[in-house]
């Protein structure tokens, strides 16, 4: 009896000396885990919208008469849920020969801008007959800007309409030389995507990459239905 | 002795901390930063071969739905251009810089010039040259877009956190050593400091393996993709090597303490038997013969004895 009351207290002793080593390791693995759920969420939602998808069918590129004026049809936001509210995903942008292919949201905050492209709220909407600038970061979502050409195909595809612009020109521009005065120089349904110069920065930069692109064809939004800014 | 103790046990948990962290960063250098680990999961799962042929599928299309044969596009696809193209493009992604491919289809225009010119005897009017042009053009960006490294995207989000690594490395090295310094300051006794020594390693250890079932099992990262996308089987290898490497650091963590705890046992007795052999010699020194003392010198006793 004494002895097995010994070996109890033996088994118990040691028992008691792996609780310390447990407790550090759940503890730690607990903090090493809340670090990496950032970077997993992040990786989760490029990951989503990554990989090769084909191109859409040249029948359309065949087929399509040359300098036409595309009709312009009219589309009632209350129909497809109203104006789009501040964080709210409404659509997706891609350029053409581009890796640029994202989620849209609108608002271009940090929690917007972590996700996906983002709309500024100051501007307009496609659709609005007004400018639209939407921008993303050139350490994620829009890192492919540099590849775009002149030239090439700009798809805004949002819950209301498809839209379509024509990339006509790039520039380099200081931020704090960019403002609301430039943008009423511009023609109206001009679409503006812009993101950190140089390209890859992880961090804010005193430079922005714009990219300019002339409308060519989506509906247009009821003047009466317009809102969200 | 209360300050100390809970000093030990604080500085142990920092060490803990400190030694899963670098174990995490090891795995992280070993797998997902690392530009050959990529490399070698896009041969395993023939990536290269399943982008030819898609991009080759899809081109075959477009020659279809412009009245060209689907063969025409054959001979401009192959599965070694692709794959060169794709490890020059990730190798690219992964220098900070964007990469490129070959105009594969730069003779295409050419050729089917040459096709239809024999085929009608004469020359191709301007409608029909712009619209092999555009056919080319096409060609081009379905090429160009396929052989993009794969999931760019997320390969983007990873490499700005990779751009910071080496400042989390000599965050967690200084952090240790500063606890390390700080538990030999509070426990002077050299076994009680062993032992906290060893109580952080278990620890880590343990941290490291629960952190690899955790990146396995509770995150969802098979879902992460769509299953449709050609680089789905890559990415879940690829993205299964980092669990799997944490979980190998642990175990050998793990190995290198049991291994450390039975040559510490062995050794204690061992030291414990040589011990007694060296201290019987010493224990029991050898006695010289007791001196024989010198009898007793004889005390003369005198009685006084009156004469009668």
């Amino acid at each position: 009896m004494k002895n097995g009351m010994k070996n109890r207290n033996v088994i118990f002793s040691n028992w008691k000396k792996l609780l310390l080593p447990v407790a550090f390791g759940v503890c730690s693995a607990g903090l090493l885990t809340l670090a990496l759920l950032p970077v997993t969420a992040s990786v989760a939602a490029a990951a989503d919208t990554g990989g090769y998808h084909a191109a859409p069918s040249p029948e359309a590129l065949f087929l399509q008469p040359a300098e036409t004026e595309p009709d312009k049809e009219m589309v009632d936001l209350a129909d497809t849920g109203g104006a789009p509210q501040e964080g709210e995903l409404y659509g997706t942008v891609s350029v053409s020969g581009t890796a640029v292919a994202c989620n849209l949201y609108y608002g271009d905050s940090k929690a917007e801008l972590h996700a996906g492209a983002g709309t500024y709220m100051g501007a307009q909407i496609p659709g609005q007959n007004g400018v639209v600038l939407i921008g993303g970061h050139t350490s994620t979502y829009f890192r492919d800007l540099e590849s775009a050409q002149l030239g090439a195909d700009i798809t805004v595809l949002t819950r209301y309409g498809e839209y379509h612009y024509k990339i006509i020109d790039m520039q380099i521009v200081e931020a704090e030389h960019f403002g609301e005065a430039q943008l009423a120089e511009m023609p109206p349904e001009t679409l503006l995507l812009y993101s950190c110069y140089p390209f890859g920065q992880a961090l804010l930069t005193p430079y922005r990459y714009m990219i300019y692109g002339e409308y060519v064809s989506g509906p247009s939004v009821m003047a009466s239905t317009e809102g969200g800014t | 002795m209360k300050t100390e103790k809970t000093v030990s046990v604080l500085m142990s948990g920092l060490l803990c901390l400190c030694a899963a962290a670098l174990g995490l960063m090891l795995a992280l250098e070993t797998t997902l930063f690392k530009q050959g680990y990529l490399a070698a999961k896009i041969e395993e799962t023939g990536y290269a071969a399943r982008v030819a042929d898609t991009v080759r599928a899809a081109c075959e299309g477009y020659a279809t739905d412009a009245g060209l044969g689907a063969a025409v596009v054959d001979a401009y696809v192959t599965q070694e251009q692709v794959r060169t193209d794709i490890f020059m493009n990730t190798d690219a992604h992964y220098r900070g810089g964007a990469g490129s491919s070959r105009a594969c289809f730069a003779g295409l225009t050419n050729q089917l010039e040459e096709i239809i010119t024999k085929e009608q005897g004469g020359a191709l009017s301007d409608e029909q040259r712009i619209q092999f042009s555009v056919f080319q053009i096409t060609c081009e960006g379905a090429y160009r877009d396929a052989v993009r490294p794969p999931f760019e995207m997320a390969l983007n989000v990873l490499l700005q956190y990779r751009a910071y690594r080496q400042w989390v490395w000599a965050a967690f090295l200084l952090l240790g050593a500063a606890a390390f310094y700080l538990l030999r300051k509070a426990v002077k006794d050299k076994t009680a400091c062993q032992s906290c020594l060893l109580k952080a390693a278990l620890g880590a250890a343990l941290s490291l393996l629960i952190v690899a079932a955790v990146l396995r099992w509770a995150l969802p990262y098979q879902s992460w993709m769509p299953k449709e996308n050609i680089a789905y089987p890559l990415f879940c290898r690829w993205w299964g090597g980092l669990p799997a490497a944490a979980a190998l650091y642990g175990g050998i963590l793990l190995l290198a303490l049991a291994a450390f705890q039975i040559w510490a046992v062995k050794h204690k007795k061992q030291g414990g038997e040589t011990a007694v052999i060296k201290e019987g010699p010493e224990a029991a020194p050898a006695r010289l013969p007791e001196e024989t003392p010198a009898p007793a010198a004889q005390k003369k006793t005198w009685t006084y004895r009156p004469e009668k």
